[in-house]
């Protein structure tokens, strides 16, 4: 990341639609000072009238395509509160207050099979990863779970397979993103000394999967959703508990770390989960 | 049309221009260095003896037109913070403020006396009205003896200038904000957040786990100036305003009651430049009136009967 300090931009919002029964894909066309995104960064978006005060809502980078004068940024989301509500309301052509793209971005390994683990709404970045990283690691893989059909995504123009689950069986596997898996670790689909895990959902669902990655001894990045103030690192309102880490010396993070700066993307191993549990 | 001269000085210190960063808003004051080198001068997070971890999230929630935080004083204690942050801090080149804090006065001048041995520091703020600590909280501005006892205490430690930062949660904040000054503050910053709470109805329980948080943001900013302008009234020093300030125009509000320099604090979480927009905005305003300097427009508030 560059060291300059990040400045909102006006963006103009270019196309707005519905993507399955209950997301949300909206296209800002930003000015040509955007800097590159990387997968698993986000942005901050001032979803508000001008005028009035609202905190600044995170979303998650889905897509990213360079243009003749600037570039486009994809959105993938569903209207969860009054912030999501706000952006699902505009139409062609208003503008969108945008800061970004902020936080700390998926590290995919060399060498090793990317093995992408979404839960619900967390399938934004992954989308996006698979698409940076589907050039030097073609083999991988995404597996994406949801509650049931209505929930699902359609993961357009994933350059990976894509596996689905939902806990109804009404697309793909019966069970969760996490049973299937096990199911292609059991199979040997999954080869854990090659492969790598990049995981993105509810705060439980990465808790397990942390734990799988440990008993399989497989890397795995996940990216962590908080409330955020900021956005920035400057509030210290998005903490994330960390594990103590004798062998680092003195912790750069300590017990705490900021889930919009020093993440959002983090090793698995590096959170503490019975801290994020309690 | 030519831009006003936004230079102000707080007691011995000189500032290029009087938006500073209000403390625990703008993390150590390096994290944006690009902005933070164009404010008049930046405050620290609050810096105490010990590292502390800061509470159990969730520590922020979002409340009509502000919010509400309960952060707990994370911070790196005072040794890695003179190690680590205070010479990038330094490099800005912009007046240092560190923000200290404590649970007793004993922790204050522990702070004081490690940080009076780094150099280049301008000042410190005197962080007497945290409410989301368990010890060394809001029970400094309990009383007006009792914050005049830590003022005194810290007094005698150190010859840089000291603010003290208030509480706007007590009965009499001109009381208090006198009992500073006579125990030798060199000026005041008010005001801290104010108690608030937000509720869960789903789960009947509150929205931070810490219970209560601070309430900051354009929600309080009436409140916040209302007490400035008592503060003003109540001391001769130079009176550092601060609560729910966004815009130019806010800030303008703090000026004209008499605060000599502001603090953006919140307004920050917007974007990180929002401080940088505030000075642009003070100076296009003040240009557009024809007022030449800042001083001009300091505590000029005219009352009804003079501006009929």
């Amino acid at each position: 990341m560059s060291g300059a300090a990040p400045r909102s931009v006006d963006a103009r919002v270019g196309a707005i639609r519905r993507v399955g029964a209950a997301g949300t894909w909206i296209d800002l066309e930003m000015p040509g000072r955007f800097e590159a995104p990387r997968a698993g960064q986000f942005v901050q978006l001032a979803c508000q009238p001008p005028g009035l005060f609202r905190l600044r809502r995170p979303f998650s980078i889905c897509a990213w395509r360079l243009g003749p004068e600037g570039s486009t940024l994809g959105i993938l989301f569903s209207v969860v509160g009054e912030g999501s509500r706000w952006l699902d309301q505009r139409k062609p052509g208003e503008t969108v207050d945008v800061l970004g793209p902020l936080g700390r971005p998926f590290r995919p390994i060399p060498g090793r099979v990317p093995v992408l683990v979404a839960g619900g709404r967390g399938i934004a970045p992954l989308i996006f990863l698979a698409d940076q990283a589907g050039e030097a690691l073609p083999d991988g893989i995404l597996l994406y779970g949801a509650r049931d059909r209505s929930a699902i995504f359609p993961a357009e123009g994933c350059p990976y397979p894509v596996y689905r689950a939902t806990l109804d069986g009404s697309i793909g596997h019966r069970g969760t993103v996490l049973d299937l898996l096990r199911d292609l670790l059991g199979h040997g689909a999954v080869r854990p000394e090659a492969s790598a895990l990049y995981a993105c959902g509810p705060l439980p669902m990465l808790a397990a999967l942390a734990r799988i990655a440990l008993d399989h001894a497989m890397p795995a990045q996940v990216s962590v959703e908080t409330l955020f103030g900021c956005g920035t690192g400057i509030c210290a309102g998005c903490a994330i508990p960390i594990r103590a880490e004798p062998a680092l010396g003195e912790d750069p993070f300590g017990r705490y770390a900021f889930a919009c700066s020093d993440g959002p993307v983090f090793e698995a191993s590096r959170i503490d989960w019975e801290g994020v549990r309690e | 049309m030519s831009l006003p001269d936004l230079a102000v000085t707080v007691g011995s210190l000189d500032l290029a221009n009087p938006v500073l960063c209000a403390s625990g808003t703008f993390g150590y004051g390096i994290e944006h260095p690009e902005i933070a080198a164009r404010l008049g001068a930046v405050v620290t997070k609050t810096i105490t003896r010990e590292p502390r971890e800061g509470n159990a999230p969730p520590r922020v929630a979002e409340t009509p037109s502000g919010m509400l935080n309960s952060i707990g004083l994370q911070n790196v204690g005072v040794e890695r913070f003179v190690r680590e942050k205070l010479p990038p801090l330094l490099d800005l080149g912009v007046p240092a403020v560190v923000s200290v804090g404590g649970r007793s006065a004993d922790d204050f001048e522990d702070v004081i006396r490690t940080l009076d041995r780094a150099r280049g520091i301008s000042a410190y703020e005197l962080n007497i009205s945290c409410p989301n600590v368990k010890e060394g909280g809001l029970e400094f501005c309990a009383s007006p003896a009792a914050a005049a006892d830590l003022v005194r205490r810290c007094r005698g430690s150190t010859e840089r200038p000291l603010w003290a930062k208030l509480s706007p949660s007590v009965t009499s904040i001109g009381a208090l904000a006198r009992a500073c000054v006579d125990a030798g503050a060199d000026a005041i910053t008010a005001v801290n957040t104010f108690v608030g709470l937000a509720l869960d109805l789903e789960e009947r329980r509150p929205r931070l786990r810490n219970g209560v948080g601070g309430l900051s943001g354009p929600a309080i900013r009436p409140l916040a100036l209302a007490r400035v302008r008592e503060v003003v009234r109540a001391v001769s020093v130079p009176v550092i305003g601060v609560g729910g300030i966004v815009t130019g125009r806010d800030a303008l509000e703090f000026l004209l009651v008499g605060a000599r320099a502001v603090q953006v604090g919140t307004g920050s979480f917007l974007r990180p430049d929002q401080p940088e927009r505030v000075i642009d905005e003070i100076a296009a305003f003040l240009a557009a009136r024809s007022v030449r300097s800042i001083d001009e427009w300091t505590g000029s508030l005219r009352d009804w009967e003079e501006s009929r």
